[in-house]
């Protein structure tokens, strides 16, 4: 996937053009939404459970050098052979390295948004490797040269009409199979991978210190055959996954599939510790693991950043984002989309090339409200920008009006007058429910991308805060 | 890179040198509260029919080797495999078809469980008897005991002191959504699950 996070605009610009697009991200987001509220209000204490794995991310960030260390004693003692890459470059030499000191044809991989990021598959290809996407999102998007545009649901922004089309012409399906038939499909010309694979590529959700774990979550098993058919497994993860104990991993375990795809559990979790052992009748002989820093080292040094590496990739900022609800994940330019991506690929990529990103952000708060690892999303946004904004890479009105806006956002008082002054004011440079840019002189630069629904009379919370008094 | 390398840049990235570093103690500990059960067997049968799991109670392993040898004639399944298994091996010395020479050309995979977590619905299958028996077939079943529940995933790790090379915790049956959000079942893995649990 070339990036192209610089060019947010013209993206956005087209993928409001675009009927699919918008059909397909319409059903997909709302369909998200609904099931994870649904889930979360299973629990009685779902709000307990995020300020626990919150604290525990942010401690094990905290801690990074001592429970990686922790974590890498814990594998060698295990027998895998534990790899490092500082970046995509490296890590493709070593998997390439590795692929064809051991003679590798064809390697079967699971869903791994790090091998997205450093574009593994064209690094193994190029040396005559075949990669071969197992799960059914990814394998979609590898059969027509696509990439993902969301971290949970890769395939997303496709219609089941598009992907019939393509099945039919790539692998001579039905002109009109039904879901259930392109999934038979799939499974076996699949099938047929898993078992001539001779290596297994994973990520990896969670890695336990404690135990030298990976732990992977997944509904199709796609996982389960990669990490247990091929003779080797090679696990690809990013440095930030680590937590500290095995203790830990229910509280996270319940939030994760909540949040995600609003599972009460996912239908596989696999802890994998070490290779198998002799006296186990199958599983691949040998285990390695790359762990990856590719930028992560400078989100950890940045002390106003940092908590974005607690990030569990559940997408539930993506689906809420009504940004992304209507532009996609392409739209972002890289493989992090949505709040998250907005905050991530300034820290991975530098703020030179994406602050737009952050920019598109229209400051509604709800991501940060949904995170189950309580990443303060829309404050870290606002730090992007100010320092885009300092480093002279935004336009110039902008400017006032983003610096006024954080200025009160951090202060309360100031905050809910001035939104209520707002408020007033906009009733009268509204039509039709609809602010048009140009009658906010400071914001005018701001609304040339935007066009804004007219804030209600009342805010929530105001509205909140009546409602209650009436009870 | 080597190890040293990578590490000293983690450290470096948090302000520390390695003699710095002391052991941090993380007290946190947090509890799953998302159920009230009457019994963890009625626990476990909502959930796990809740996710699409065929559930049958016993009463002797006489009874559960029948349900099994009933499954597999409704299925019309032509042979199956099994896990290396105790509780497996007596069951299914009576079964008519034969047993798959290939595990991946089985209709049918029969195995235990290491344990059964009730708020989930979830089974979990560990490598030590084989991982393949419950994984390629197209339809897996299990027989378990009613003394194998836990109430949820804490109590299933409590006081292990070695976890196996795969330690697998099964939710129902294999499922996609990954064209349109349509739920589709048995896109890898089995896609009829039972569980037969001798009570
Ligand atoms: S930032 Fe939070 S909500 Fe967004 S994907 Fe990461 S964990 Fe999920």
């Amino acid at each position: 996937m070339e990036i192209s996070t610089h060019d947010f605009k013209n993206n956005a610009k087209k993928a409001l053009k675009d009927k699919n697009l918008q059909i397909a991200m319409k059903r997909a987001t709302k369909t998200f939404v609904a099931k994870r509220e649904k889930a979360i209000s299973s629990l009685d204490n779902f709000e307990e459970l995020r300020s626990y794995c919150g604290a525990v991310k942010a401690h094990t960030i905290e801690h990074l050098d001592y429970y990686l260390e922790e974590f890498i004693s814990n594998l060698e003692n295990l027998g895998v052979n534990v790899h490092f890459a500082a970046d995509g470059e490296e890590a493709n030499k070593i998997v390439t390295q590795l692929a064809l000191e051991k003679n590798v044809k064809t390697v079967v991989k699971a869903k791994s948004m790090v091998t997205e990021e450093i574009l593994l598959n064209d690094a193994l290809e190029a040396v005559g490797v075949e990669a071969l996407e197992t799960d059914l999102g990814e394998y979609i998007l590898q059969l027509d040269g696509d990439f993902p545009s969301h971290i949970i649901g890769p395939a997303m922004h496709k219609t089941k009409e598009q992907i019939t089309k393509l099945f039919h012409e790539k692998l001579g399906s039905k002109e009109d199979a039904s879901i259930i038939e392109l999934t038979a499909v799939a499974r076996k010309v699949l099938r047929k991978g898993f078992l001539k694979a001779d290596m297994g590529i994973s990520g990896a959700n969670f890695a336990v210190a404690e135990t030298g774990s990976i732990v992977l979550v997944e509904n199709e098993g796609n996982i389960r055959l990669t990490t247990s058919l091929p003779k080797i497994h090679l696990t690809v993860m990013g440095l930030e996954k680590i937590i500290p104990r095995l203790k830990d991993l229910p509280a996270f375990l319940t939030i994760l599939p909540r949040s995600a795809t609003g599972q009460k559990a996912s239908s596989y979790v696999s802890l994998i510790t070490g290779p198998k052992k002799e006296t186990d009748p199958d599983g691949p002989e040998e285990q390695h693991v790359l762990i990856i820093d590719n930028g992560r080292s400078n989100i950890l040094a940045d002390p106003k950043l940092r908590d974005a590496l607690r990030c569990i990739r559940c997408g539930a900022c993506l689906n809420i984002c009504p940004v992304y609800q209507n532009v996609g994940g392409h739209a972002y330019g890289w493989v992090y989309p949505g709040p998250i991506g907005s905050v991530l690929d300034p820290g991975l990529l530098g703020l030179d090339s994406t602050h737009q990103l952050p920019q598109a952000c229209s400051l509604c708060g709800a991501c940060g409200e949904v995170c189950p690892v309580k990443i303060p999303l829309p404050e870290l946004l606002l730090e992007h920008r100010q320092r885009a904004v300092k480093q002279g890479l935004s336009a110039k009105a902008e400017k006032i009006g983003i610096g006024a806006f954080a200025f009160m956002a951090t202060h309360p008082k100031l905050w809910n007058s001035a939104t209520k002054i707002g408020r007033l004011g906009s009733q009268f440079l509204s039509r039709e429910g609809h602010i048009k840019g140009s009658k906010i002189p400071v914001m005018k630069e701001w609304l040339k991308e935007r066009d804004f629904k007219t804030p209600a009379q009342k805010s929530f919370r105001e509205q909140w805060r009546n409602l209650k008094d009436e009870k | 890179m080597n190890k040293a390398d990578f590490l000293d840049k983690v450290r470096s990235s948090l302000h520390r040198k390695a003699s710095d570093i002391v052991a941090p103690a993380p007290n946190l500990l947090a509890t799953i509260k998302d159920f009230k059960p009457s019994s963890l067997v009625k626990q476990f049968q909502e959930e796990y029919e809740a996710v699409g799991g065929n559930f049958h109670l016993v009463k002797s392993k006489k009874e559960a080797s029948e349900k099994v040898l009933e499954i597999i004639k409704d299925s019309k399944a032509k042979s199956f495999v099994f896990s290396n298994d105790k509780l497996i091996k007596s069951i299914v010395a009576k079964i008519a078809i034969p047993e798959a020479k290939i595990i991946s050309d089985a209709d049918i995979g029969i195995s235990s469980a290491y344990c059964l977590i009730a708020n989930t619905g979830t089974l979990v299958l560990e490598s030590s008897v084989g991982r393949l028996a419950s994984l390629l077939p197209a339809s897996h079943i299990a027989v378990v005991k009613d003394e194998q529940l836990v109430p949820t995933m804490a109590e299933a790790i409590e006081g292990l002191d070695s976890l196996p090379s795969a330690w697998v915790q099964a939710t129902g049956p294999s499922r996609t959504a990954d064209i349109e959000l349509t739920l589709t079942i048995g896109v890898h893995a089995p896609g009829v699950v039972d569980v037969i649990m001798i009570k």
